[in-house]
């Protein structure tokens, strides 16, 4: 037989009566250990969220080629802080077929412009840059000959956030070669996302 | 004996089987179940050493004070930790 009240009360402060709904709710001969556990916080959920991603980089109005749509900096731009991301290649063919890469001409289409200052992406246009494996080769085309081309590249449906400085400059991957000083997004949930 | 206390403007709310109490002290929010709240009540009355919460307890559930004892004996420094409970540590007196 218990002594277990069938609805939950709730106990206000100096509300006698509902006081000692707990007490009455105690299951009669058992006594269980008490436990407490402390709920996390929401910030530290927000850091964990997958979501997070989702809320940075998801356009409104869906992607532009291989580059999301999310706006790029403007003359009418006057935020200090963006992310951005650009998608990853693979290699189909060639010296390093499977191989990963991002296309400058991409990273060359999201720099966009600032008022008064000459903005330089670490990519040209017809310059390509591997990110897996052994990251950090450029190649400047995409033909099979040659110990950084590309060969062959199709769109893999991934995903890689670039690095923005203060500037503007889009100055490089996110997590590959990352600086501290550049980095825009080293203090975000982006930076728990690997290559 | 050490008496307890339960910490000033402690809300708690019935979650279900759970109970949510929020500490204005830590900001803080702790899930417990019945038996922590059952403390916690038997604390509104005011401060009270072990012996004293467990034999209240021990009518509410009649279970005997002796097994309610082994059974929140561990639970102080987890109370304490969130801030719902104190530790009142009687008043030193001063020989004559």
């Amino acid at each position: 037989m218990t002594h277990e009240n069938s609805t939950p009360q709730i106990a206000k402060p100096g509300d006698s009566q509902n006081q000692v709904s707990a007490r009455r709710r105690l299951i009669k001969g058992s006594f269980a250990a008490p436990a407490a556990l402390t709920l996390c916080s929401g910030s530290a959920l927000a850091a964990a969220s997958q979501t997070c991603v989702q809320k940075l980089v998801t356009p409104p109005g869906g992607g532009n080629g291989g580059v999301d749509a999310s706006p790029p900096l403007t003359t009418t731009d006057t935020s200090t802080t963006s992310f951005w991301r650009v998608q990853v290649y693979q290699s189909s063919s060639g010296p390093n077929n499977g191989s990963k890469w991002v296309r400058g001409l991409d990273i060359v289409s999201r720099q966009g412009v600032k008022p008064g200052a000459t903005l330089t992406p670490f990519l040209s246009s017809n310059q390509y840059y591997r990110t897996n494996p052994a990251p950090n080769i450029t190649s400047t085309n995409t033909t099979s000959s040659g110990s950084d081309a590309t060969g062959t590249l199709n769109g893999t449906g991934q995903w890689i956030a670039v690095r923005v400085d203060s500037a503007g400059n889009i100055v490089g991957i996110q997590g590959i070669a990352a600086s501290g000083s550049t980095s825009a997004m080293t203090a975000t949930c982006w930076t728990s996302f690997k290559v | 004996m050490a008496r307890y206390a339960r910490s000033e403007g402690i809300l708690i709310e019935a979650m279900g089987h759970l109970w949510a109490a929020f500490c204005p002290a830590t900001g803080e929010t702790t899930l417990l179940n019945t038996e922590s709240v059952s403390i916690l009540e038997v604390l509104e009355a005011g401060a009270a050493d072990e012996a004293t919460i467990c034999d209240l307890l021990a009518e509410d559930c009649g279970v005997d004070a002796a097994t309610i004892a082994a059974q929140i004996e561990g639970c102080w420094p987890s109370l304490i930790e969130v801030g719902l409970v104190r530790e009142v540590r009687a008043a030193r007196t001063m020989p004559g």
